[in-house]
């Protein structure tokens, strides 16, 4: 495995403090780097296809993903991410063959799933800390090993956001007529559900699966307060996320507040959001 | 065999099996509801955001359901307000609000000691119900089903038809603010005992169950009461034979209900 120290170094000559000079502070930092612009980019298809709830979902999946992983004897590396991509493609499954609606579908799935990987978890009382893991996330103790796998996530992320973000933003507004434009919608339906688990179970190891749903949609929507065009909101979510990232980090390190990470970046995010709410109304058009 | 029946006629038990009941008539009315007006997910979203209210009522030595209902009265009006006022979708107003109150609620949490209540929170303990948790579980139920019945007709116009029941003279924006308190109440007391993650499963699962086979409200009810009150009282039986969390296994049961019918009705189109 190659090493990532050079990343490392820039990040170090970029933030010249005390606490930079811990690798696993680094790595935290690099992690989040990659994660935040990813769930801000997919955030803002998100809100428009109106998936928030199908993301939470996905969300909470990574919790019986890692049960799983406990009974089948694998790591919950690869389970995780598998069961994640399972969970989102029975979803979409399932609601093109019922009448149901929607988020009734997700909202069945989602507990069913959940109350599942309880169940596991209860007869293993061993696991609690990855309960606990799960729950508020844990960003200091990302690995190497993890922070390529997010690498690699972020490239084909990127590529696919190139091609299809506009197309993408077609279908969100209105799908029959991207597919008399020749967009093929469910192929890019289903793609994008599938980027799309993969990025929240990925989240969930940064922020907890209580708040993903904030690392998603919050940049999005802020961006879409300050922005005029989709191109715009595309760039701002990103650099919204980035920012609150790296600020929501840095103030939950300084030693007299001292809070979890996670929830730090999300609150750093709300404050934008109330900021674009602000400028959206008295200074927008 | 005799052993089982030893068990189930514990006090503990008796008093879980009549929690159990209440729970799952006032859930799964109130489910039909949540599922014709797709609130699936601001359900979810409830339940959640009771927690931060639980966490302030802790440090400030309130009862933990004040607490809740606090939080949840909160959330309800706020996101009605956020969606109305702004020009974003509901459900992306339900995604900020209830992840933005779950942040605050850790971010007072973290370095604090109660986290082992608040697991307890998250999963409920129907075994170990109080008196006074039945006795609020029984006035909510009471609210449910007397708002059902008395405002029975307007809740059915405006969630089938919100442009009619305006012309006759029903405000829809104000029935929807009292479906969602009548909600919130629901969605505090059942945390008690089921647990913030599988409330919304009780409110979800037994009335999509029932949605598939009826669009017929009254008895999309019946059927969604007796799937309910199926999986709760056979969750509560297997609990005691086996040592599972009984939350979980109702939620299981009520979910293989579902997924039998959902078989079942894919048979029949096909045919």
């Amino acid at each position: 495995m190659p090493e990532l120290t050079i990343i490392y170094d820039i990040l170090a000559y970029l933030f010249p403090f005390e606490f930079m000079k811990i690798s696993f502070m680094q790595r935290a930092l690099l992690g989040l780097l990659l994660i935040a612009p990813m769930a801000a980019v997919m955030g803002i298809q998100v809100v428009n296809f109106k998936m928030a709830f199908f993301a939470d979902a996905i969300g909470h999946s990574a919790f019986t993903g890692v049960a799983l992983g406990l009974i089948l004897g694998i790591s919950p590396q690869w389970t995780m991410p598998a069961f994640g991509l399972f969970v989102g493609f029975s979803i979409m499954w399932s609601q093109r063959k019922s009448t149901l609606a929607n988020d009734t579908i997700i909202g069945v799935f989602f507990s069913g799933v959940v109350a599942f990987g309880i169940a596991v978890v209860s007869r293993n009382s061993h696991v609690a800390r990855d309960v606990q893991t799960f729950l508020y996330g844990d960003i200091l103790t990302i690995t190497d090993q993890d922070i390529w796998f997010i690498l690699l996530l972020f490239f084909i992320l990127f590529i696919f956001q190139f091609f299809a973000y506009n197309r993408l933003m077609y279908l969100g507004l209105n799908s029959t007529l991207a597919e008399v434009h020749g967009v093929k919608v469910s192929v890019y339906q289903f793609i994008f559900a599938g980027l799309l688990s993969l990025v929240v179970i990925f989240s969930v190891w940064a922020v907890g699966v209580l708040l993903v749903t904030a690392l998603l949609i919050i940049p999005a929507a802020s961006a879409r307060n300050f922005a005029n065009s989709s191109g715009q909101m595309f760039w701002y979510a990103i650099i919204i996320s980035i920012v609150s990232a790296i600020l929501g980090l840095f103030i939950s390190t300084i030693s007299s507040i001292n809070t979890a990470t996670g929830a730090t970046v999300v609150l750093v995010s709300f404050i934008w959001y109330i900021i674009s709410a602000i400028y959206a109304r008295f200074l927008g058009q | 065999m005799d052993n089982l029946f030893d068990t189930l006629r514990q006090d503990y038990v008796i008093r879980a099996m009549i929690a159990t009941l209440l729970l799952c008539i006032s859930c799964a009315t109130m489910g039909v509801y949540v599922v014709l007006r797709k609130m699936a997910f601001l359900g979810d979203a409830l339940a959640h955001t009771a927690l931060p209210g639980i966490v302030l009522a802790y440090f400030l030595k309130w009862p933990l359901f004040v607490g809740a209902l606090f939080a949840d009265i909160l959330t309800a009006l706020g996101i009605s307000w956020l969606a109305k006022r702004e020009k974003i979708k509901e459900d992306t107003a339900v995604g900020i609000l209830f992840s933005s109150m779950f942040a605050l609620g850790l971010f007072f949490l973290s370095g604090k000691s109660v986290r082992q209540d608040l697991t307890h929170m998250l999963f409920g303990s129907i075994i170990n119900v109080t008196t006074k948790e039945i006795t609020f579980m029984a006035i909510t139920t009471l609210i449910v089903i007397s708002f059902l019945t008395l405002i029975g007709k307007e809740l059915a116009v405006t969630s089938m038809t919100p442009n009619y029941a305006r012309q006759i003279g029903i405000n829809p924006d104000f029935i929807r603010t009292l479906i969602l308190l009548v909600l919130a109440i629901t969605v505090v007391s059942s945390i008690q005992l089921v647990g913030v993650i599988l409330t919304s499963a009780m409110l979800i699962t037994p009335a999509a169950t029932a949605g598939l086979f009826t669009k017929r409200i009254f008895p999309m009810m019946l059927l969604s009461t007796v799937f309910a009150i199926t999986s709760g009282i056979g969750g509560l039986i297997i609990t005691c034979i086996y040592n599972y969390p009984p939350g979980v296994v109702m939620v299981l049961l009520a979910t293989l209900l579902f997924l039998i019918s959902f078989s079942i009705k894919s048979i029949f189109k096909r045919s």
